[in-house]
Order: structure tokens, then sequence, then C-alpha cells
């Protein structure tokens, strides 16, 4: 059974009176603990997707199935429930929460399952290289921290799929390998699925699938050999 | 050398950022202008007030000149009064008036009521709103024989009667002719306790009630030929009739104390609203912070190209002067309109009916307030602009330096204008230097133990929080330490709204309970007083076969002060008056004391000096030695007595030596006979020759009688008694069956008087309560600008929550605890000041053992919380409505 499965997704919104297709019957599934890139110019659809793939957003038309269950009947609360179980993200901006500290900030996906999170938290930070800044706010830390506190974050409920858009954008080519390097090696320890979003063709080129996007189609489908 | 600001570059950004966001500059002026709402309010209520005590000041007294004295003009006042009439030429007309307090009763029901009786001969009230209904009742009075009475309409009703009906005063019945309106001077309180009743002159002997004891005030009202002023007539009569113990007054002396009332309410009022500018200043500060912190990026590009801190600053300035104009004039007008509640709020507090004037000089004090108050609170945050990196261009995220130290000069100098300026502010509100500086100090003290607690809680929230608390909980507290999250300015101003609540409340409460006597089991509920000696054994027969268990009648001797410590008090009273100021002593010398004699100390009376006479001193004195005396401390404080000095009392024309032997404090909240000179029982007693009641002729008759040293114990007196009955029927039965009996009485029924001082008291706490309000207003608006302040960092916050996983209950919940926190700190740290303040203030100068209002602190306490709440979770609306991706794309 694969792990994440879409049927036709379109996606479209009112703009200047018009309607403006973003995403136009997009098909295809991708299995269990594979890593995949979606890439395409600007404005091609590629975040579009990963919403939809992620439940954060509802689509026009088509469905979204993510390790079994279909997202289409679920209510905004109920795919809220199914991500903080199912899913983990890393943002091209890092997007952690200011007010708490790396190892808070960690904590967080835990916490909203009810699990304990301290010790975990701090597990993944010391895996991440930042367990000496575990109590350190977010404006305290460079980017390259703040991404690494993000990666941890991402992994920290154990997800079954990780999206990960642009994670490497705000971000050096050499502290954006490193975040790379780390989101791989977790990912393969874990054997977590693995979908990213990026423009960087280096990058898709390690993946074990490439979805190229264009004007809201999907006009290619490579597997790496 | 500092260079020069270039103003036209200041005022062109200053135009622009304006243009791209005008709805910044009324955010950043609401909150002071509500606090110059409620300075103009007051200000408007006052400026009114005055033009109506000016407009209509003859019809204040009723007459251009007036006379007064408590017991019947002697010859030579009468001398006096002939003479003033001549030099004030032709036209003058004249009109006697006699006052006293009498009960009124319904023939044959139960209930009465203490009145105000007003027996005129002669054309008085000449001048003023005095309007009877019907019309044609008010000479009827005069002209027809039978007797006939005009009321105040507040009696009809809380009598049950209706205009034609009869009513009973004394020994005599009077129909109803009609009710008045307009009485010169009458305030509403005050006739809420004893309504006025009009009669003519003529019936007054029949009535029975001016006897021995009764307090009659006799009056002579004067009014002039057209365009004769009064004032130098008073000038030149006030002196020589002081000595007769008679006191003059033109209207000018009754708009002169009615003023000084007024200015003292304002001059309250207006500190209260004061309260609210100062928060309002606090929020705004606040705002301006917040907008330096936003605005960063720009300045730092404005730097980059060139642009001094002084051009900037000088461009935020002109935004805040506008701001501060904006203030004062929304500010003025939200005050013109408040102004018209205040009339019905204090209406009842001033003789005259006022409307709120739209005075110029109130709303032009409301635009320097607003501006000059906006500056003071605008001016630290703004000087936080020297701080700006032009580096920030470069590296986005790059914060302003830390602070400069307080010791910075630029920064001290700004630190102490504001403060000078806010002072100023404060003292021009007051009116006086030093209540001014207080109410300065006190408020900033207050705002000091608030920004603390909010400190220490910031703090407190920056260790990681117990992990068994909810997330929800932990998130929501967390937030409350987010860089440029105003958990301070919103903890001040909403925790200073709810200390002046709560400080009101407590007070309120403690004094509604104070006056909680007449409930209490066992204390006495019915008062009987103006019992004549011969009547004393019978009514208190009658009492007890009530089953009211009355206490021992208490005797009422009547006597003033002839000389104080060797000093005559006609002497004192012939200079002082000229002067004009300092009436308190005055009033001192001339008043009546009612004074009582007996050995025992009652419980409401504490010793302060000396020491109480033994039993049966009175009666072992010698005719010449002096009567010891004990007085009430504070009257003696006064009087400038102490333990030793020698005092003597005029008793009805006899001069009665003594001698200060003992000082006591006195509860007088209590409802027990109390008084303030208390002599030792049987003074002289043996030697009288005349047995009680035997005086019964006019006080002069009675002096001429007795020999120079008179017993106390034959003097004029009535007793006084006090008994309970329990049901309100049974205290109405016994009213009325007394008063057919004894028409002479006045029984009262003490939980009827305590309803209505109660009423007072809740009035004079809603006005309080309405000024307070701005300060709750101002708290809100402050809370609601903190949590907008922060609106972008919120919607990407439950944007990342929810993308998370959490659920909209999740982040609304985090909202919800964000916002009650807030609120519950505010409350908490606002009541725990004003019981710190307020406990001791009710101890040591109401004199009360306060208690705690719990139940209302908690309910304020739950206001706060689920108020702020709401505002939370008002403010994150937006993010429940959109998706999370929508959140995040915003970005």
């Amino acid at each position: 059974m694969p792990m994440i499965e879409c049927v036709s997704l379109t996606q479209s919104y009112a703009s200047g009176g018009r309607e403006l297709t973003v995403l136009d019957a997009i098909t295809f599934a991708l299995e269990a603990s594979s890593t995949t890139a979606i890439v395409g110019p600007s404005g091609s659809g590629k975040s579009t997707l990963l919403g939809l793939l992620a439940g954060l957003d509802r689509p026009r038309a088509g469905r979204v199935v993510l390790d079994g269950t279909d997202l289409g009947p679920l209510d905004e609360d109920a795919r809220a429930r199914l991500r903080a179980e199912k899913v983990g993200f890393v943002f091209q901006s890092f997007h952690l929460v200011p007010t708490l500290t790396a190892l808070e900030n960690v904590s967080v996906p835990l916490e909203l399952l009810g699990r304990p999170a301290r010790e975990r938290a701090r597990e993944l930070l010391s895996r991440v290289g930042l367990g000496e800044r575990s109590h350190h706010y977010p404006s305290q830390l460079s980017g390259g921290e703040q991404q690494r506190v993000a990666v941890a974050r991402a992994f920290a409920a154990d997800p079954r799929v990780v999206f990960a858009d642009e994670p490497t954008g705000n971000l050096d080519a050499r502290t954006g390998a490193a975040v790379i390097e780390l989101i791989e090696e977790i990912h393969r320890e874990r054997g977590t699925t693995l979908v990213l979003v990026t423009h960087d063709l280096d990058l898709a080129a390690r993946a074990d699938r490439v979805l190229r996007l264009h004007d809201g189609r999907l006009v290619a489908d490579e597997a790496r050999g | 050398m500092a260079e020069r600001v270039r103003l036209r570059f200041a005022w062109q950004t200053a135009r622009r950022e304006l243009r791209h966001q005008p709805s910044r500059l009324l955010l950043l002026a609401l909150p002071v202008a509500i606090g110059v709402a409620a300075l103009v309010s007051v200000s408007a209520f006052e400026a009114g007030a005055r033009a109506a005590l000016q407009r209509e000041a003859r019809g204040l007294l009723g007459a251009d000149l007036a006379l007064g004295a408590n017991r019947p003009f002697t010859a030579g006042a009468e001398q006096q009064l002939a003479a003033l009439q001549a030099e004030a030429g032709p036209g003058v007309r004249l009109s006697r008036a006699t006052s006293f307090g009498a009960m009124a009763r319904v023939a044959g029901r139960d209930g009465a009521r203490l009145v105000q009786v007003s027996a005129i001969e002669g054309g008085f009230p000449f001048h003023g709103n005095f309007r009877v209904t019907p019309a044609a009742a008010r000479e009827r009075l005069a002209a027809d024989p039978a007797p006939a009475l005009l009321v105040d309409p507040s009696l009809l009703a809380s009598l049950d009667v209706a205009v034609g009906e009869r009513l009973e005063l004394g020994a005599l019945s009077f129909e109803i002719a009609g009710t008045f309106e307009g009485w010169p001077g009458d305030l509403a309180f005050r006739t809420a306790f004893g309504p006025r009743v009009v009669i003519d002159a003529r019936h007054v002997a029949a009535t029975g009630l001016i006897g021995f004891g009764a307090r009659v005030r006799h009056e002579v009202y004067l009014a002039l030929a057209e365009g004769r002023d009064p004032v130098p007539l008073v000038a030149a009569y006030r002196p020589r009739l002081a000595r007769e113990r008679v006191t003059l007054r033109s209207p000018r002396d009754d708009e002169q104390r009615a003023g000084e009332a007024l200015a003292r309410m304002s001059r309250f009022l207006g500190l209260v609203g004061f309260a609210a500018l100062l928060l309002g200043g606090l929020g705004t500060a606040a705002g301006v912070h917040a907008f330096v912190r936003r605005a960063l990026p720009s300045l730092a590009v404005l730097r980059a190209i060139g642009a001094s801190w002084r051009d900037l600053a000088a461009a935020l300035g002109f935004q805040v002067g506008l701001a501060g104009l904006l203030a004062g004039l929304v500010g003025s007008g939200l005050g013109l309109v408040v102004a018209r509640a205040l009339p019905r709020l204090l209406g009842d507090w001033l003789p005259v009916v006022v409307e709120p004037a739209a005075a110029p000089l109130a709303i032009a004090s409301g635009l320097a307030t607003g501006v000059l108050a906006m500056f003071a609170f605008s001016a630290l945050p703004l000087l936080a602009i020297r701080d700006v990196p032009a580096l920030a261009v470069l590296r986005e995220g790059l914060q302003a330096a830390a602070p400069r130290p307080w010791r910075d000069p630029a920064r001290a100098t700004v630190v102490v204008a504001s403060a000078a300026t806010l002072a100023a502010l404060a003292v021009v509100q007051a009116r006086r230097v030093g209540p001014g500086l207080a109410f300065a100090g006190g408020a900033a003290l207050v705002a000091l133990v608030l920004a603390l607690v909010a400190r220490l809680l910031v703090r407190a929230l920056a260790r990681p929080l117990p992990a068994a608390l909810p997330y929800a909980v932990r998130q929501g507290l967390a937030n409350l330490q987010r860089p440029g999250h105003q958990t301070t300015p919103v903890v001040v101003a909403l925790g200073f709204g709810g200390f002046l609540l709560a400080l009101m409340g407590l007070v309120e409460a403690n004094l509604v309970r104070g006056l909680d006597l007449g409930d209490a089991a066992g204390r006495a509920n019915v008062v009987v007083f103006e019992i004549q000696p011969d009547q004393v054994e019978a009514i208190t027969a009658d009492l007890r076969a009530r089953g009211a268990a009355p206490d021992p009648a208490v005797p009422i001797v009547a006597m003033r002060l002839s000389s104080v410590k060797g000093a005559s008090v006609s002497d004192q009273l012939g200079e002082t008056d000229a002067e004009g100021e300092d009436r308190r002593p005055r009033g001192l010398l001339r008043r009546e004391y009612r004074s009582s004699y007996r050995d025992h100390a009652t419980a409401a009376e504490t010793t302060v000096a000396g020491e109480r006479w033994a039993e049966g001193a009175g009666r072992a004195l010698r005719p010449d030695e002096p009567v010891p005396v004990s007085l009430d401390a504070g009257l003696a404080a006064e009087l400038g007595v102490g333990v030793g000095d020698e005092l003597v009392w005029d008793v009805s024309g006899v001069p009665l030596p003594s001698r200060v032997t003992h000082l006591r404090r006195t509860d007088w909240t209590r409802i027990e006979p109390n008084f303030f000179a208390v002599f030792p029982a049987g003074v002289w007693g043996q030697r009288s020759s005349v047995g009680d009641g035997a005086p019964k002729g006019p006080a002069t008759g009675f002096a001429r009688r007795r020999n120079p040293t008179a017993p106390l114990e034959v003097a004029p007196r009535t007793f006084v008694t006090l008994a309970r009955l329990e049901s309100a029927a049974d205290r109405g039965r016994a009213q009325r069956e007394l008063l057919e009996r004894f028409p002479n009485l006045a029984v009262l029924d003490v939980t009827a008087v305590r309803a209505s001082v109660e009423g007072l008291l809740r009035q004079v706490a809603l006005a309080v309560r309405f000024m307070a309000g701005f300060s709750l207003v101002v708290g809100a608006v402050v809370l609601a600008a903190a949590l907008l302040a922060l609106r972008r960092e919120r919607l990407r916050e439950a944007a990342l929550l929810k993308t998370l996983g959490a659920t909209r209950a999740q982040v609304r919940a985090v909202a919800v605890v964000e916002g009650m926190a807030l609120g519950l700190l505010a409350a908490i740290s606002a009541s725990a000041l004003a019981l710190g303040l307020g406990l001791p203030l009710l101890e040591t100068w109401f004199e009360l053992e306060p208690a705690v209002p719990w139940a209302a602190l908690v309910t304020l306490s739950a206001g706060l919380a689920a108020g702020s709440g709401l505002a939370g979770v008002l403010t994150a609306a937006e993010a429940f409505r959109r998706t999370p991706l929508e959140l995040l794309r915003a970005e």
C-alpha cells in the first residue's frame, strides 16, 4: 500500500474575478520510506501540492490518501490530529515558535499528542548537534541552528511522512548541505517517507523519485535508476 | 556640535507614513483620548454647574439677605435688623421663617416620617424656582384660616397620601394643599432624610411643637429693591449681628459655599479621571515602543541613506504630536457627550439644575492635555531611535542595541522632563501642589507595584513550566514573555482600573456594613426622642408593654459655649467674622451642644486622656466649684482645649462653669445616644427646689427663676430612649400610637433611616465608580492594542501550530489562557493592592473593623479574567477562520 496517494488532485483560487487553476488533475502514489523531490519553476504549484498532501488545505477536486486515510471526509481538526500523529514539517523559513526555547519547540509535537516530551526532545536536539543550546530561544540561534531545531521537531513524534519545503532555501550552501545530510540520515534511521519541495536540482537528484511540475501540471515523473 | 534636524524632511516622512497607515494614528491616540474624555467631562460638568450657580445665586438663598439664629432674635438683634432695614432703603420686603423638625403622620394609619417644617410669614421665597402645584395653593396657605400645608412630593410617596388628604404635625391636623419644588438651596440628598413641609406661621403655636428643648431655627429674609447690592450691607452688619449670635448671608455666600463643594467634588472626580489619563499614556507609550520596533527595517533604510536619528525622531515626533491633537479632539468630543450623564449622577448634590457647558476652556485644556500627555509618555520610547543600527538594512532580525543606562544624559533628561510634565498635569488637576503631587506619587507607586508584579511573573515564566501542565496552558503562559509582548503595560493598565474598582467596592461594602446596625440582632432599631421629663415614665412603660425592652432614658440638655479658657465666645465671634475665613472653629463656638449627664461610660466610648469622675461625684460638688466635663477628643482638638482647661457653658441663659477632666473617642457610627460633652449626674441636684418637668415656659423664664448656679437636672431638657421591636409592622404601630398619645415626640424607625443613608452612600459610590470605569475602559483598550500589536506574530504562530497538528480548540485554548492570565494577574494584584491600602484606610480614617468583601473581589477578578480571555480569542479570531496554508503563505 502506498504511503501517499493522490488522484486527480485539482486546486484553484479566485483571482481578480477569474478562477485561477494552480494544480490540474495530479495523480501519483509514493511508497513508504521513499524519498521524493517535487521540482518546478516558481508558481508551478509545488507548495500548493505539498499543502494538499499534508492536509493543510482542501482541494477543489480529487483526493489524497495518507497512510490509508482519505483526507477528503476529514474536517480541519481531524486533519490536524492526523498531522500530529503522522506528519512532520521542515520549512524554508524555519517557523520556530519565538517564545519557546529550542527544547520546547522540539517538544511541541509530542505535547500536542500528550506524549512524554522532554527526554525525547533532549535526545533529538543532541542528535542534531544542539544538545548544549537547548535552552536558547530561536532569536539566539543562527539560521542553520534554527533549521536543525526544525529538523529535530519534524522527527520528534516519529511521523510516517516528513514534508520539507525548500529546507535549504534560506541557508548558505555548506549549511544547507549539512542540514540535508541530517534529514537524510534520520530518514534512513527511521524509515520515514520524505517529500522534498526544492529548486535545487542537485538536491533533487539525490531523491528516489522526482516529480516535475509546470503550470500546475505534472509534466514528468522520474524514478532514480 | 549636533547637526541640525531636517524638519522639512521629517515632516514629509511623517506625512508619507500617515498616508500609508492613517488608522495607526487613531490607535496611538485612543488610550490618551479616553483619559482626556474623563477630564473634559468633569470640567464641562463643573463649568456648567458654576454657570448655573452664578445665574441662580439669588435663587439659592431665595432672598437678597438672610439672617438666622438658633434661638428667637434678642432685642439687640431686632434693633440691628431694624437699622439694617432702614439702611437698605425703600422697597425692602421682609419675611420671617421658623424651621424645626417634626413627625408628620397620617391620622389613624401606621407610619410617620420625620419632616422639616418651615413656617413662613411674608412672601419668602422672593427669588428662585419655587413652584407650587396647584399654583393657587400658595395663596391659600396664608389666606385660608383652616390649617393647610405644602409638601415635598417625595413625602406623598413615602407616606402614601395624596393632595387633599390630611397630615398631622404635633397637635394640629393640616390639609395637604399642594406640592412644591425648588425650595431655595435644598439639596435632593438632604431632603431625602427629612422632606420639607411648608405651613403658615400662624399655625406654629397650635402644633405645640416649639417647647423646651425643641431645635428651632429662626430666620429673617429680606428682598432689596432691584439693583441694590447686598454686599456692603453684609460687610457692615455681619460683625454686629454675630455678637447677637445671628448670622447674615447674601446670595454670594451661598454661591461661594456651593462653589467650594462643587470644586471639591470636581477635584476629586478629576483626579480619578486623571488616573485614566495616566493609564492611557502608558498604553500609548507601549504603542510607540511597539511601533518603533516594527518600524526598525524602514528606519534602518532611512539611516543607511543618510538620515540622522534626530531627523527620524523628529518625523516620529510630528506623528506623536498629531496623535496628541487627535487624542485631545476625540477626547474632548467624547468628554462632552459623557458630561451629559454626570448631572444625573451628581445632580442631587447641587442646589441648581446643571446643563454641562461646552466650555471652550474645557476643550482647550483637553487639547493641551492630550498633546502634553502624548509627548510625556512617548519621549522615552522615541529615544530608542538613537540606537537603530543602519546595519539592520543588511541583516534581517538585527535588533536595536540594548537600552542605554539610566545615567545616559539624554535618557535622564527625557525621564525627568516627562515626570515633571505629568506631575504638573496632576497639580493642575488637583488645583493644589501638595495633593496633586501626592496623587501623582500615589498613582506612580501603584503603577510601579503592578509593573513589578508583571515583571516578576514574566521572569517566573522564563523558567520551564511544569511538564504536567497541559500544553495550551504552558504555551499561553509562555506567550506572555514573547519578545515585544506588552505584558507589563497591560497588567498595569488593567490592574489600575481594577484597583480603583476594588478599592471603591471595599470601602463601600464596609461603610454599608457599618450602617448595618438596626438589623443586627439585639441592637436597638427604634429611637424615641424629644421626650419631655414628665413623659419618661409613661413612654418607658408603653415600650415595655410592647415587649421592646427600652434602654433607660438618657437626658439631653441644650447649651452653648460662652467662654473657652477664659476668652469670651461673643468677642471671638465678633472678631473672626470680619475675616470671613476659617468657618469651622466659628461654627463650633456658635453651635448648640446637646449634652448629657451620667456617671457611667458607654460601649461606644474609649478614654483618650484624663479620668472619668467617680459615681456620685456631681452631688458632692460645692456650688463654687467648676463642674467636671468629659469632652469628645476630636472636639477638644478643634477647640484647642485639653484636660484641666476651663469652659463656661450657657444653659438657657444660665452660666455653667466647667473644667475638662476627661477626653474620650466616640464611635459615632453606633446608634446610641452619644454626646460631645458629658457631665456628672446630680450636679447640685440635691439643692434644687424645682423637680422634674417644672419648667414649661420660655427659656428666659427658666433663667429668671433659677439662682445663678442652677442645677443641670432642672434645666430645660428632653430625654431619648432606644428600643428594639422585631417586625416592621410592630415598629409602624408603635410609631403611630406613641405619636397619637404624645404628639411632641419624634419616633424614628432606624432601619428606614439606614435605607436612606445607604442609598446616599451608593449614589456617591456610583459616581466614583463611573469615573473609575474610565480607567477600566482604558485598560481594555490597552489590552486590545497590545494583543493587536502582535497580530501578525499570533496569526503566524496559530498557523504553525495548526500545521504541526494542533486542533482549533487547542489554538483557541492558547489564546484564552494568555488573555485570562493577563486579566487574572491584573485582578489579583489589583485586589491585593486595594486590600493593602483600603483596609488600613478603613481602620484609621473611618474607624471601622473592616471585612473583606471576598465575593465582590472574586467577581471582579473573574470578570477581568473572562473579559481579557475573550479579548484574546477575538484578536486571534482570524486564525480560526483561515487554513494553515493560507496563513503560512500570507507571511
